[in-house]
Formats: structure tokens, sequence, C-alpha cells
């Protein structure tokens, strides 16, 4: 493959440059940035394949006139030239080569037994609280992962068998687990070009783009179940609460609702009603605008907007450090930043000066799809806590105590029926997340019954998937990165008596641990919440996701957007999307950066902090973040 | 009573010594350190320098801590000194010795100041930094793989065996000469620890043998490549044991994640292959040097089966020689323990926090309270069951070296194997026969002439 001069000249110099440190350890927040850069071209060049299908640079057929200026549900013709690309039920691709995928087999594919790794290194011995960040941070990237990618509920008669040990109290002996779904048209699904006839290609049951279909569905069947055909808008019920699912007692009818609880209702609400609040602003400006433009302009604009929150505010909150909240608002606005952009639009097409938000579309060589290794990097299941205080927002009292059980799957709307909106976002607010750690892995989904009533161990899953997809273990993977292999387990942790445990389970040999062990187990950058290897994907793809999507490149511009559009998207933050629908979160919200980090406390006795202390306490906590 | 009130009591009943601890002057203090402490630190606490032990052996260094410890313990008699008001105590009566060692990884802390710092670089769960809960948990494995309590290591055959094969293979000319030794023990230390199959890994040895001089320095000390790279090694070898190993034995005697097996390895290999070559190669020194004690050792070797250990165990004059060589010239030249609660030691209040010494060059060769002190006497070892707490070449009490026997055992074999096979003649440095022994011997420059038997 040939490589533009000045990648090769930053490749040279950075690669170098991390043989001995690592991009955080550099000196200044420049340098960092730079070597940011550096990793996330050398990454576009050499980690992004097709697996079945090849992109297609030349349309076989013109595209219909409305895909021009509306997303659709199916994700279908976001590129112009190659219609399929990203659209719902397509393969995930890979960012390592196909031909070294292997996924594993029997006995190797339990080597250890995953339930093994779940039980010794997982389980949760005390709740490790992540403390610059609060549960709302947590639910978001579920809603986000839940825009992204579903890998479906797989088939009860299609299972693999762990074996586990007698003395587990699991019902079942061997634990049945099942498989994942292959895509079973694709041509490349029953073979990786190596001939072993081994599965790779998994399909997506959502679309893969950025498209808030959680929010929106990812089919013309389910979005049409959501709207009203009433000035573009989308259902809620006059009690402010989304519909309750038809076909699934107990929960929310929206885009995507899997893994259901309230957390994730709150922000479907959110967002559902932003949806619809956005109509009311377009049709001030489009009086003779229909229902179906109204919806398809608020659409776009709601999903830049989700977009642009996960960009600068959510991805900051969570891996805190100059280079990044820098690095991020160049992704977004240009290096010039989004004063000047909005003074004097953009400087050229280059994503570095203006940012990527209406630069050229760019595929860097293959299909957008999702990659399974992305997949992997964002399993987080450490940040769900077990034990969960519910506040009144209002007067900051606790008003309830629950375990994650009593407010998820059929019981999540019962449970919210209890409590006001803001309450609940309130009392995700002020309180943490878990690390993304060893030893914390929350109970409730080592134990977990699905809404089917399937019993699962979300831990033995993890590991589970990497293995069945070919996803291959940590020090392989690191190495496909271009990151140093570990040589030891004393190197994988600091933690000396995780590196014994790891070493046991693992049997000594530091190249069989999991990928998800590794991360949870590496020291994180500082100011990190996740670990340095999963930053790597992260880098690929949380530019990828905006570079290859038409509506956040080529046309996200007034013409397609509005001018009002455009400007809700860039003058609207977290803060004021939950303000905008709940006002009565102002004094927990005041003075507060970033919505994703610790709320302010409501006092019970009813005093306010003035606002200058509120900003104080506000900068206070974004500074202990970075310097976590 | 309250818990910790009782326990101080109980603590002073059984801690009770008499004799006192004296205060020694400024003068003293300073006299004290340079000579018994100062040329420890320039020889290198882990692995010896090889410059520092030319240049202190020219100054006679622990000639000069034996006569200036000597004057101090005249003038104050009692279990030891008070140095710098009380910061530091040296201590060198029995009683006193015997109480601190008896009580150490408890009481007495021997994972506190330049030694932890130091092997906290290569090593830092190894047993001999341990206390507590961590101690009572590697203290039973270390003793069960290298079998502390067996008078023969249940692998011993095979580990003489390959003491044999190593002296045979030895490639010599007409001069033994240390690199030669050096070389025989990395090799013996890698087939006893890892296997045959390791004969070769010399990377091993290597790592370890970087790190250690690293160590020496003190400060500025964190996680580097080389203790990555040791480590790595380890896990690998651990993982495909070779039978009738020390590594074969991890997975079968008892261990938790508290164990942390890996990190116990380095010791081992440090102590058989750095520590035990020096003393052995001093051992040969001092039994070649003097006809009388070379004839009495061969004439226990005529018609014995030298690859069989329960002979080589009984071969006590041998020991005895072995015994004596790391008496006279300690290769751990003082022990440290930290107090880690307040105790009374020697009939006196000791707060927590005190640095105690045991200065093991002065100890071994004190002239008033050890007969004969310099002259090489190994009939003083024919009872090597009952300890004696002035001589702690393998330390004694609870935190004694858990691989006493094991290196007893190769140290003999290696010696008997190379007598069985040599005739050799100490060309370098001159050690009288029957006479007094230098202070120092620098085991870097000894010098052997060699002739086939």
């Amino acid at each position: 493959m040939k490589r533009s001069l000045p990648n090769r000249a930053l490749h040279a110099v950075f690669s170098r440059v991390n043989r001995k440190r690592p991009w955080y350890e550099l000196p200044t927040t420049s340098l960092k940035s730079l070597n940011l850069l550096s990793l996330r071209l050398d990454l576009r060049d050499m980690n992004l394949f097709d697996t079945g299908t090849p992109i297609r640079t030349q349309g076989l057929e013109d595209p219909p006139k409305e895909v021009l200026t509306a997303r659709r549900p199916d994700g279908k013709w976001n590129d112009l030239e190659d219609a399929d690309m990203g659209s719902t039920g397509t393969a995930f691709t890979r960012n390592i080569n196909p031909k070294r995928i292997r996924p594993e087999q029997p006995p190797g594919l339990h080597d250890p037994s995953a339930r093994t790794v779940s039980l010794e290194l997982m389980t949760r011995d005390r709740f490790k609280p992540a403390e610059n960040l609060n549960v709302l941070a947590q639910a978001w990237i579920q809603f986000e992962n839940h825009n992204w990618f579903f890998h479906g509920r797989g088939d009860p008669e299609d299972v693999l068998e762990v074996p586990i040990s007698d003395s587990d109290d699991w019902p079942e002996h061997p634990m049945r687990v099942r498989r994942t779904v292959a895509v079973p048209a694709h041509p490349a699904s029953r073979s990786n070009g190596n001939g072993n006839g081994r599965e790779i290609d998994y399909g997506n049951t959502e679309t893969h783009w950025w498209d808030g279909s959680q929010i929106y569905g990812s089919s013309q069947k389910r979005q049409d179940a959501l709207r009203t055909f009433t000035d573009g808008k989308l259902k809620i019920e006059s009690s402010g609460r989304l519909p309750e699912d038809p076909e699934q007692q107990g929960i929310d009818l929206t885009g995507f609702n899997e893994n259901w609880w309230f957390g994730l209702s709150c922000l479907h609400t959110l967002f559902t009603k932003e949806h619809n609040a956005i109509c009311d602003a377009v049709r001030r400006e489009h009086r003779d605008w229909d229902d179906q433009r109204l919806f398809d302009t608020a659409w776009l604009i709601n999903s830049a907007l989700m977009a642009k929150i996960h960009t600068v505010e959510w991805t900051p909150g969570i891996v805190n450090t100059p280079a990044l909240w820098f690095a991020m608002n160049v992704n977004w606005s240009g290096v010039f930043g989004q004063t000047l952009k909005d003074r004097f639009g953009r400087l050229g097409e280059s994503e570095i000066f203006s940012g990527i938000m209406g630069s050229p579309q760019e595929h860097h060589g293959a299909r957008f799809q999702l990659t399974e290794e992305f997949i992997s990097v964002y399993r987080m299941h450490p940040l769900l806590r077990d034990d969960w205080n519910l506040y009144d927002a209002e007067s900051g009292e606790l008003r309830a105590q629950h375990e994650f059980v009593d407010l998820q799957g059929a019981g999540t709307r019962a449970f919210m029926d209890g409590f006001e909106m803001s309450d609940l976002l309130y009392s995700m607010g002020v309180e943490h997340p878990g690390q993304i750690t060893l030893h914390n892995y929350p109970r409730a989904l080592q134990r977990f019954r699905r809404i089917d009533g399937e019993l699962m161990d979300l831990a033995t899953l993890d590991i589970l998937r990497d293995r069945e997809r070919g996803v291959p273990r940590y020090n392989d993977f690191r190495e496909e990165l271009r990151m140093p292999r570990i040589r030891s387990f004393e190197e994988l942790t600091p933690n000396r008596q995780w590196a014994e445990e790891i070493r046991r389970v693992y049997d000594s040999d530091i190249d069989k641990v999991d990928l998800q062990v590794g991360m949870y187990a590496e020291p994180l950058p500082p100011g990190f919440g996740f670990s340095d290897t999963a930053f790597r994907v992260f880098i690929l793809m949380a530019s990828r996701r905006l570079k290859s999507d038409r509506f956040f490149t080529t046309d996200f511009r007034p013409e397609v957007y509005t001018q009002t559009g455009i400007d809700w998207v860039t003058h609207t933050k977290m803060k004021d999307v939950l303000l905008r629908h709940y006002p009565e979160l102002e004094p927990a919200l005041d003075g507060l950066p970033n919505a994703f980090l610790p709320w302010n406390r409501v006092s019970p006795d009813g005093r306010q902090p003035s606002k200058l202390s509120s900003r104080v306490e506000g900068v206070k906590k974004a500074l202990a973040a970075i310097n976590a | 009573m309250s818990a910790t009130k009782q326990q101080s009591s109980v603590r002073d009943t059984v801690a009770a010594g008499t004799g006192g601890l004296a205060d020694a002057s400024l003068k003293e203090a300073l006299a004290v350190l340079g000579t018994g402490v100062v040329p420890a630190l320039v020889r290198g606490l882990f692995a010896p320098r090889r410059g520092a032990m030319k240049l202190l052996t020219r100054v006679d260094a622990d000639g000069r801590a034996i006569s200036v410890l000597t004057g101090v313990r005249r003038r104050h008699g009692g279990e030891g000194v008070r140095l710098l008001g009380g910061r530091l105590i040296v201590l060198w009566g029995a009683d006193a010795i015997r109480e601190v060692l008896d009580r150490s990884a408890e009481l007495y802390a021997s994972d506190a100041g330049a030694k932890a710092k130091g092997m906290s670089h290569f090593q830092p769960d190894a047993l001999t930094l341990s206390r507590g809960p961590d101690w009572r948990d590697r203290r039973p494995f270390n003793e069960a793989v290298l079998g502390s309590r067996e008078r023969v290591h249940p692998d011993g055959r095979r580990f003489v065996e390959v003491v044999a094969d190593e002296v045979d293979r030895m490639p010599l000319g007409q001069i033994l000469e240390w690199r030669d030794w050096e070389r025989l023990f990395d090799l013996i230390t890698l087939r006893v620890i890892f296997g045959d199959r390791a004969r070769c890994d010399q990377r091993l040895t290597g790592l370890l043998e970087t790190l250690m001089r690293q160590g020496n320095r003190l400060v500025g000390l964190r996680p580097n490549d080389d203790y990555y790279e040791l480590y790595g090694a380890l896990e690998r070898h651990v993982r495909d044991a070779q039978p009738g190993t020390l590594l074969a034995r991890l997975d079968e005697e008892p261990h938790s994640d508290r164990t942390r097996v890996v990190q116990q390895i380095p010791h081992w290999m440090f102590a058989m292959r750095d520590t035990l070559g020096a003393n052995a190669y001093r051992a040969l020194a001092a039994v070649v040097a003097d006809g009388a004690v070379e004839r009495r050792v061969r004439e226990d070797m005529i018609g014995a089966d030298l690859c069989d250990p329960r002979v080589l165990d009984g071969m006590s004059y041998l020991g005895g020689c072995l015994h004596e060589a790391m008496r006279l010239w300690p290769t751990t030249p003082l022990l440290a323990r930290e107090v880690a609660y307040d105790v009374t030691l020697a009939g006196e209040r000791v707060p927590a926090g005190t640095q105690i010494l045991i200065l093991n060059v002065f100890n071994h060769r004190d002239p008033d309270h050890v007969d004969d002190a310099d002259r090489l006497v190994p009939e003083r070892w024919r009872a090597p069951e009952t300890p004696d707490y002035r001589f702690n070449h393998l330390s004694n009490g609870s935190q004694d070296c858990p691989g006493g026997p094991l290196v007893l055992l190769l140290g003999k074999a290696a010696i008997a194997q190379m007598l069985a096979r040599w005739t050799l003649r100490l060309k370098e440095p001159a050690l009288p026969a029957g006479g007094p022994m230098p202070a120092m011997f620098d085991f870097y420059s000894a010098r052997f002439s060699a002739r086939r038997r």
C-alpha cells in the first residue's frame, strides 16, 4: 500500500518514540496531540478492512431524489455510490486483516473457561466508583452502543457449551451460551479466504451509521410505529413518558429497546422530546414544510447533536486529558475552533483546520461498517452499579434504594411510575458509575435473566464473544495495532495481586490473556476512564463515524440541515438539552462545564449555593477529573 | 487491659534480654558506620562490584571494621550499642541477636531500608521482603520447594548428578579462574532450577544480574524492560517445567495467590549462582591452601559415591570447610532489621522504627568471643544442628535461609567433584596453612593452577 509522505514521516518519528514512551508520556499537549494524529493516520492506513463485499466507488444506479437530503431508516444511500454501505443487516468489518482472523474453536475456545475468567477475575469484590463521572455517562455509552450495533439475541438451539467447575452453582453444567448468528447469505461468512471454513462475518441488526437509530429505529416499519405523522413529531405521552411497547410489557416503544432499564428510558425520552422541540423550531422558519420534511430534518439535526455531545462532551469526560479535549474539538470544529468557523466558515477542506463536520466524505479505502474490534473495546459493563440510590431532585433527599434487578427489564416502566423523570436524572447525575477494571463486574450481570427468560453471565459472554468472533487475545490484539506486546504479568499490571491471579488463571501464559482482561488490568493513562489499548480503536473509529457519514461531512450544510439546524447543533450542549426539558434541574447543573461530571447535590435544607461558588465547584470537578 | 497493652507486655516478658545497650559516642558511631556499613554499600549490597572489591581488599576494609568494633565492644560490653541517639543499634550479643532473628518478619522487619529499596527492584514479593500473612504464606512454600526440612532434598540425586556432569564438562586449561567457576555455577543453577533445556538460557541469569547491579544503586529505581523481560522468561519456564527441577515442584507444593511463586525464583537463582558460587570458591581455596585440610577432605572421599546425596551429606568435615569459608568471609556482611513495634530488647526499650544492624563481618571474627576467630577450624561445625547465633552467614531464627541444606549439598558436591578430577594449587591470594586468614578474600582475583588427576 502506498502511504502519503506526511503520514510516513509522522510514522517514522512517532513509531520510534513510542517504542520507549507511549503518547501520553510525551512532555507537551501539542506533542501528545501530534502523536495521536500520527496514530490515527496509521490506523486509517493499516487497520481498515472489508470482509465480504469490497467498497463500491461507482454506483450501479442513480440515487432516488429523497435520499439526497434525508437519512433512511434502513441506513441505505448514505453513500451515494455504495447504497448498501452501513445499512441494517450488513456485516461487521474488521480492524485486523481478515486473513489473520482465527475464530477460536474448542478446546482452545475454552482455554481457560470463560466462566473461570468471569468468576476469578471479574467478580466485584467491592464497588469501585469512577469518582470523576456520573451515572449518566454510563447510560450514555449504552445509549450510543444501541445506536451503533447489535448482534441479535441468537438462536436458543444453536449453543456453545462452556465447561464449568463442579463447585460452580450455575444451574446447568456445562453452561449453554447462544452462538452469535452469522450473516446467512454472506459469501464470506463460511470462509475468511484461507479456506478454513470458519465464520467471521456477523450481521448488525441496526444501521452502522451514527444516525440516532436507537431513537428512530433501523427499519421503516419500526420508524413508522414511532411517528405521529403530524408536524414531523415522534410519539410521546401527555405524561411526558414514551408510550409502552405493545409487544413487550413494561418497556418503552422506541427505536431500539433491548437491555432496557430506567437510565436508557430517561435518555430516550429526553432525545425524543428534543426531536419534537427541533420540529417546532424548524417549523417556525418553514411553515410550508410537510410532516415528512420536518421529520427528516429534525432527525438529521437531533442525530448530529447526539454525535456532537458524544464527541465534545462525553469523550473528554471519560478520557479526561487536555490533549483529548483538544483532539475531540479538532475532530468537530478544527484547530482554529468553532468561533472562527462560525465567523469565517471553513478554511478549505482540511479536517485538521476546520474539523470533520462539513469536510468532504471519505472512507479511507474500506466500507464504513463498524468492526468487531470496535464492539470488543466498548464492552464496559463494570460501569454499571449494583446498588442504586434514588433521590428527590428538588429536596435532594434519599427516597429509595434498589438493586439493579428492580429497575430494569419488564419492571422498568412500573419502577419509573414511582418517580418524576427529573428525580431519575438527578439520581444518575449525582452518583458515580463503576471503574472499568478487574473485580468490578456488576453482580447483577453475572447472573442476569434477560427479558426473554434466558439466564446469562455477561462477564462469561464478554470473554467468549471475543474468542468466538476471532477478536485476538490481548497481546495479539496489541500487536495488530502496533502496540508493544506485554512480556510478563508483572508488566501487565502494577497491581501485584491481580498479576498473580491472572497468571494463575492463564497458567503462566501471558499470550493467552483475553483482550477484556488485559484492558481491565492495564494501568490507565492519566485522566482516562478506559484503557489505552481500547483507546487505539477508539481514535480510529471516533473520527471515522463522522468522516464516513455524508450528513456529517459533504452534506452538513444549511441547504440540507437548514441554518436553524446547523445553529442548533453548533450551540447546544447536553446541559441545554436537559434544562430545556427539565428546567427544575438547574440547581444541580449550575456551574458545571460538562453534564457527565458529578452534578451538584441539592441540599435538603433548600439552601442553594451562589452562582459563583457553583461555577468554582464545577471548575474544581473538571480539574479533579483531569488530575485523576 | 487493652489488646495492645496486653500484647506489649507479652512481648516484654519474652523479649527481655539482659546485658543492656550502651550509647556509643559520636566518634565511635562514625567509626562503626565508616568501617562496618559504608564498605558494604561500596561493595554493592546485591551484586558485588569487581573494582570495589579489589579496592576494599587492598585497604583491608573488613580488618579495619573488626578492629574498630573490637575496641567499641571492649569499652561498652553488653549486647550492643546505640548509635546516633538510638536511631541505629549494632548488636553483638548472641542472646540479643537470637531475640531479633527469632522474631524476624514480625517484630523485627526485614523489609525496610536499603535492602528493601534495592531488592524491590528485582523481587518485590520475595520471601525475604515479606512480613505478616505474606510471610506466613511464602515461607512454607519456599521451605517445601527447597526441601528445608529434609536432610537431603527429594531431587538431590539429580542435582548432584548435574553438578558432577557440569564439573566433568568444564572446559579447563591449566588455570582455574573465577570466570570458569562462575560459569560452572551459572550452568548448575540453570539446570537445577529450570532443567537441562535451560542450560543455554544464560539470558535469564544475565537479566537478573543486570537488575541486581541496578539495585545496588538504591535510588532512581523503577520497573524497566529488564524486569519485564526477566519475569516473562521466568513465567515461560514455569509454564513448561521439566521434571526433577525446582520449578517442577511449584505446582505440587501448597501455594495461593499471595505466594507469588514466580517472584520467589530470583532469590534461588542468585543465592545458588552468586552467593554459593563465591562461598564454594573461597572454601575450595581454603581447602587446597592447607595440605592437612585437603588430605582430611580427600580421606572422606575415598571410595565414596560422590553422586549419592546421602554420602555427600555425611561428609561433615567438608561441610565444615564450607561453613568456615562463609564465616570467615561472609557474603552477607550485615543483616538489617527494622523494629516494627515498640519492644524491649536486651532489657532496654527500643522504639518502633529503630534500625538494627548485625555486623557479620565483626561477629564472625570477634577475637574476644570466638575461639581461633581467624583460623579455619572445620571441626567447629561438627554439630551444625545447634544454631549459633553469632554466625549468621545463612542467618538463623525464623528467617534463616530456607535453602541452607540445599546450598550445602550443592557446594559440597562441587568442591568434591573438583577435587576428584583435578589437582589444584592456589596461586592467588596467599592463604597461610593453619594460620590466620586475611580478613578479606577477593574471589574475583583468586586463581588456581589445575592438573587433571
